[in-house]
């Protein structure tokens, strides 16, 4: 096998997971994620003679990706959608409330009394990743980060391009928003 | 006029609940927090209940989530790699 094929070979076992992982925060679809992995292997085989080990390979393979990502999103108009989504889901977990800040009761019509059956259900969880997956890219990607990488809110925000203030108020409406999904998708046809 | 500090609504309220998780509240935001929730007990208090709730399931959801590539895609891939 030629050397360069098999470095990246080599690299492809170390790295591929890692690669995929930060693929599937930064994209909504494990698909586009897989293919983004897929394509970064694929550029840095083409481009191979390029990399003059100044340095990793693991870095070298992360900036690849990362044009992948920006090259993902260029070519979809979600960008633009999410904004409007994003007005949209700020307006919606604000009617939640009456004019005097309380909350309207309808929030807690459907109580989440026990967790220990909702943890091992997988129609639940199905729902739950669906309702995740409707919520604004940005809001998305701010929950996935916490709770799936368990980043550190003060990394998300840098990540995300987001200020402290704007991070706890994703998180606020984001659980209000996925309660009422869940509740209406979930506990209602359960 | 300065604000009351007893007059809190319940979103500002729950707002100060999740921002406590990222950072410090000052001694008359944790007041603020306390004070209200011990008297809102139909509203913020279950939306804190539900909040720790969701907290363990979004957690959980995350280690149920694939965090690898499926060895189906990575056979895909090397194929495509060494073909």
């Amino acid at each position: 096998m030629d050397k360069e094929k098999n470095d990246i070979n080599n690299w492809f076992v170390a790295y591929s997971d890692e690669l995929f992982q930060y693929a599937q925060f930064k994209v909504k679809f494990i698909e586009d994620a897989e293919d983004l992995v897929q394509e970064t292997f694929i550029s840095a085989l083409k481009s191979y003679a390029n990399f003059e080990g100044k340095s990793s390979p693991k870095t070298w393979l992360f900036s690849i990706l990362k044009h992948k990502i920006i090259d993902h999103y260029r070519k979809t108009i979600n960008n633009i959608v999410s904004l409007q989504i994003e007005e949209e889901c700020v307006a919606f977990s604000d009617t939640f409330f009456k004019k005097n800040g309380s909350w309207k009761k309808e929030f807690f019509e459907i109580k989440w009394d026990s967790d220990s059956h909702l943890l091992d259900d997988n129609l639940f969880i199905e729902t739950l990743s669906l309702c995740i997956n409707k919520l604004p890219d940005k809001w998305r990607k701010a929950i996935q980060a916490k709770y799936l990488l368990e980043q550190e809110g003060k990394i998300i925000c840098k990540e995300l391009n987001i200020s402290e203030s704007n991070y706890w108020q994703i998180l606020h409406r984001g659980k209000i928003l996925i309660k009422h999904c869940v509740d209406k998708n979930w506990f209602k046809t359960a | 006029m300065k604000n009351n500090i007893f007059d809190m609504n319940c979103r500002k309220i729950t707002g100060f609940y999740e921002r406590q998780h990222i950072n410090k509240l000052n001694w008359i935001e944790k007041f603020q927090l306390n004070f209200h929730v011990s008297f809102c007990q139909a509203g913020c208090k279950h939306y804190i209940k539900h909040s720790k709730m969701m907290d363990k399931v979004l957690s959980n959801y995350a280690g149920n989530k694939t965090l690898q590539l499926t060895p189906e895609k990575k056979k895909t891939i090397l194929e495509k790699l060494n073909g």
